[in-house]
């Protein structure tokens, strides 16, 4: 009889707690039937009630048959959301770590060494960091999971309500989008942004002049530029955005992608055209010591680097804009 | 040879399980309790494991189909099932189904059986 008070309990403790007792008065009164089927009116031998009890299958087993619809912590319904919440949220901790290290570095301007070091930290603080936010999106999806009734789950697949031609076209190969291109972009263009305005002091090359280092770069022409360049880098990052958000390249990104570039290409036209990007003091430092007019030549050489730009910009504009009228004349 | 004895296991696994819903509730016009139903369903040549028609039997109470009570007998507490008036209902759709399908493959098998497609 204690093998089978032993086996109702490993029956029991894979139940859920709501159903047990009503379960393990349900199984003993079967097993009792089987036993008695089996030795008539006697008392059972101990092979009696071993043999019963291989008929009536692992504990595990039986449990299992008894928890209907499985015990999932995060079942089939929502588990791609899941997937795809943490995918994202794996990509945004990335995202803030390497902006706080870069941040980091402008402000404590490590050597190369240390430099490094923290890139190699990345690796353990990114993991700390994923694991962490793994751990309560999980917790999150386990309460739904346990406590949002099966219809509502359900519901949020909304895979009843569907319609074949409602189903996105197969992306052709050019206008496939490469997330990890746009987020690279993204990390680029925050980096750029908190660069530029948080720490504009360290950006450029350094002119050491006796004891003090003096800014290569004008400081009066990096605020007249930085407002272009922010709306620049932020238009750009939207594009990025959008592209990750949609998946693919369609006719209103590659509308906004030929703008960007125009606009591109009017911020280095004002560039060549306004004020200028060497420091003054420094011009003058170089050409008492060369003796020679250097300044001019790198302002000639600065300007000349903007219009290669220019060119370069305009002539991919150009082809993606002939790729864009191509592509709709095909389609049409 | 082991390989398609193994699958023609398994597909007929897949039939009986399939009827298996059919089967009981057949059976449960009066009420059974779970050993005796095994007995019932074995005696009329259904064999099947208890461990699987123990849970089936609770889940097709949820269901609504079926109905239980404990009764006290020799000492012993049974839990007996039988139908439910909506089981009574679907019983008798379920079994008008069946029978439609039984005549639609023995109509598939016996064509096959003088050669396919003769018309």
């Amino acid at each position: 009889m204690e093998l089978i008070e032993r086996y109702i309990y490993a029956v029991g403790k894979r139940l859920p707690r709501k159903q047990r007792a009503d379960i393990e008065k349900e199984l003993k009164s079967l097993i009792m039937d089987e036993l008695d089927a089996r030795t008539g009116e006697g008392k059972p031998a101990k092979e009696d009630i071993t043999a019963v009890l291989m008929e009536m299958g692992p504990p595990a087993q039986v449990a299992a048959r008894y928890t209907e619809k499985g015990r999932y912590l995060i079942g089939p319904a929502l588990y791609p959301t899941y997937i795809m919440i943490a995918g994202i949220m794996a990509g945004a901790v990335l995202l803030g770590l390497t902006i706080s290290m870069l941040v980091g570095f402008l402000s404590t301007q490590p050597d190369a060494g240390q430099a490094l070091l923290q890139v190699g930290l990345l690796i353990p603080r990114f993991l700390m960091a994923a694991v962490t936010g793994l751990g309560f999106l999980t917790i999150a999806f386990a309460l739904i999971e346990r406590f949002m009734p099966e219809k509502q789950i359900m519901s949020l697949k909304d895979e009843d309500v569907w319609d074949p031609s409602q189903l996105p076209q197969v992306p052709a190969k050019y206008d496939e989008v490469k997330p990890w291109e746009e987020i690279l972009g993204i990390v680029l263009a925050v980096a750029a942004i908190v660069i530029f305005n948080a720490f504009p002091e360290v950006i450029g090359i350094y002119w050491l002049e006796g004891e003090s280092t003096i800014h290569m770069l004008s400081k009066e022409a990096l605020a007249y530029y930085l407002p272009f360049w922010n709306i620049v880098w932020g238009l750009s990052i939207g594009k990025n955005g959008l592209l990750l958000y949609r998946g693919r390249w369609e006719l209103g990104t590659r509308i906004y992608d030929i703008v960007l570039s125009l606009l591109n290409i009017a911020v280095l036209a004002v560039m060549i055209a306004g004020p200028r990007l060497l420091n003054e003091t420094v011009a003058g430092a170089i050409q008492k010591a060369a003796g020679a007019n250097i300044p001019d030549l790198m302002r000639t050489a600065l300007v000349l680097a903007f219009g290669v730009a220019i060119v370069v910009t305009a002539v991919e504009t150009g082809f993606k804009i002939f790729r864009l009228i191509r592509d709709r004349a095909q389609a049409a | 040879m082991a390989d398609t004895q193994e699958a023609v296991q398994n597909l007929v696994c897949e039939l009986k399980r399939g009827t298996l819903v059919l089967s009981v509730l057949s059976q449960l016009e009066a009420p059974q309790y779970g050993y005796s139903l095994v007995q019932r369903l074995s005696d009329r040549g259904l064999a099947i494991e208890q461990n699987t028609l123990y849970p089936l039997l609770r889940r097709l109470e949820k269901q609504g189909l079926l109905e239980s009570d404990w009764s006290l007998e020799e000492n012993r507490p049974r839990r007996y099932y039988k139908l439910s008036p909506q089981g009574v209902s679907v019983l008798a759709q379920l079994h008008g189904e069946w029978d439609d399908l039984v005549r639609v493959i023995d109509r598939l098998l016996n064509e096959e059986e003088t050669g396919n497609g003769t018309d």
